[in-house]
């Protein structure tokens, strides 16, 4: 049986709908087409209904590119094989970044200490990437701070910025506009024009977040200017 | 890094209004949330390059509207432009004019000023060699809204030095015998869809049977359309997905926007229709404040358009002469 429905986006692009509810199906699909996919893909675009895929019809028929997804054996390509990284990114929660800390203490009836303990703690999982590049949406925040966007949104949130939203996290990776609640800031940059590996993170990678020090922040910021300053990565299944 | 061993460049005499370097786009990245960028017009951009003895996908100058004054800081350099008739190249020290569809020599000192016409939306400016630019995942194309890539992240601005890449100029003046840019578009086929189940039968209809007006809300992200109010049964909780080029969003009140190269990657209005990817390339032509119409085609249609339109850039390619 099929397991995917689609819709044309134009002559150029399709997207495919899980014919059941299953965000993994939408994983699945974007592993086996990056990974193993015909020629003539030009981009993927997950998100939570579906899977944008932009071919380039010269080198692939609509027809063909159906076919090949109907036959893939999604079930059996199972997520273990993707290889996610870890990451432990340094944050400094000093009030200094964390601009909205007293704000979601007084929302979630939390300390400012647990406020920061409880956002610490959580491993997360970066399960979108989008609205700026290498924007990840860090899923799952712990329950207890739970709150919606701000009001008036900040016309100017700092790059680095640490928010929260909903039951979600985000780092900002750059200046930008913003609305998420910020709990913290690092002094990395995970969008990096220097690099030719210029986004640091992908779906599917889990983000812990390493506490530091006003002091140590300052000192990893100046680095950073001059070059950038790497973190470590280890592969989530070794 | 020093100055002092500077290479040839272009100084930016003004910007004129957005004008902004951009190649074929960058690809491969749009799951990491990065737009694609590039130039609208594909075949254009493999035009004006190949009358200045460029490779097909070199980056190009697109001027948005209104075109920039340039100081030529090199010993000499082939320049081309493909916009509409109405657009030109002039070399004001000299008093020289050329039209689109052909190259011209210039020298170390020239102000080139470049007048996109009254016609188009978009016009494409060549130089022999390219722009001395670092790639940025793979592109040289610039976003302005993300920052990223081209000259700095931006449009181009007064006093600002693109650096050309060294160019030991072998290549002679060429022209296309009987250049056409392309008739003012009213008719623009799309194919319905993605998200049909948002919108009720009788509202395509509408969408298919309206006259839509080019509103001034025009940039690289999207043109903005008004007419007749369109209603979706989407509401404001649609789930947002992938953002393709020349897909048509309907926004809360119910107006069209056509979503071009600098767009987010992803959306959550509902996407009525989708411009096929030949008719993309007539965006250029537009004018502000003009009607469009939508017609709805099939995707085998679709097909047979591209492949006519294709011959026709390739007879194009093929016609350029010597002068």
């Amino acid at each position: 049986m099929k397991k995917f429905d689609f819709q044309l986006a134009g002559d150029t692009g399709i997207h495919f709908y899980p014919k059941v509810s299953n965000k993994s199906y939408i994983e699945n699909l974007l592993s086996c087409l990056r990974e193993k996919g015909p020629k003539g893909i030009i981009d993927l675009i997950p998100s939570l209904s579906n899977l944008l895929v932009v071919f380039d019809p010269t080198k692939i028929t609509l027809e063909a590119l159906i076919q090949y997804v109907d036959k893939l054996e999604i079930d059996e390509y199972n997520n273990k094989k993707k290889y996610p990284s870890n990451w432990e990114i340094p944050i400094c929660y000093d009030e200094k970044y964390g601009l909205d800390l007293q704000f979601i203490s007084d929302n979630c009836n939390l300390s400012i200490d647990e406020v920061i303990e409880t956002h610490q703690k959580q491993i997360y999982q970066v399960s979108m990437m989008g609205f700026l590049p290498g924007l990840p949406f860090l899923t799952e925040l712990d329950s207890k701070l739970k709150m919606p966007r701000r009001n008036n949104p900040r016309s100017l949130v700092a790059s680095g910025s640490v928010g929260i939203a909903i039951n979600q996290s985000v780092i900002y990776p750059q200046n930008s506009p913003g609305g998420w609640n910020l709990v913290g800031r690092t002094p990395i940059n995970i969008f990096d024009q220097r690099k030719k590996e210029a986004i640091l993170l992908s779906i599917g990678d889990y983000i812990s977040f390493k506490k530091i020090i006003r002091e140590e922040f300052e000192d990893i910021y100046e680095k950073n200017k001059i070059s950038p300053v790497t973190i470590k990565k280890t592969n989530h299944n070794d | 890094m020093t100055d002092i061993q500077k290479g040839p460049f272009l100084r930016v005499v003004s910007g004129g209004q957005t004008t902004s370097l951009q190649d074929r786009g960058r690809f491969g990245f749009q799951d990491k949330g990065v737009p694609p960028s590039g130039v609208l017009n594909q075949n254009a951009m493999k035009i004006v390059n190949k009358l200045v003895g460029n490779n097909t996908d070199e980056a190009v100058l697109e001027i948005f509207l209104s075109g920039p004054i340039l100081e030529v800081n090199a010993k000499n350099a082939l320049v081309s432009l493909i916009g509409s008739n109405s657009s030109s190249i002039e070399i004001i020290n000299r008093n020289v004019k050329i039209r689109p569809g052909r190259s011209i020599k210039v020298f170390e000192k020239d102000i080139i000023k470049i007048n996109s016409g009254n016609k188009n939306l978009i016009s494409l400016f060549s130089i022999s060699g390219g722009f001395n630019v670092t790639k940025v995942l793979g592109s040289k194309s610039t976003n302005p809204s993300v920052i990223m890539g081209g000259f700095k992240g931006s449009f181009l601005e007064d006093n600002m030095d693109l650096p050309l890449n060294n160019n030991i100029h072998k290549y002679h003046e060429t022209l296309i015998p009987k250049f056409k840019s392309h008739d003012q578009v009213k008719i623009f086929r799309v194919i319905i869809g993605p998200h049909v189940d948002k919108f009720t039968n009788d509202e395509i209809n509408k969408f298919l049977s309206s006259s839509w007006k080019v509103t001034k809300d025009i940039n690289r992200m999207g043109i903005k359309l008004t007419g007749n109010k369109i209603n979706s049964i989407a509401g404001r909780d649609m789930l947002s997905d992938g953002n393709q080029i020349g897909s048509i969003q309907i926004t809360l009140s119910g107006e069209p926007i056509v979503l071009l190269p600098d767009r987010g990657t992803i959306g959550g209005y509902p996407k009525i229709a989708t411009i096929i990817s030949s008719d993309l390339e007539l965006i250029p032509s537009l004018k502000i404040g003009q009607k469009i119409q939508f017609e709805s085609i099939n995707i085998d249609e679709a097909k047979k358009i591209n492949i006519e339109f294709e011959r026709k850039t390739n007879k194009n390619l093929s016609s350029i002469i010597k002068i």
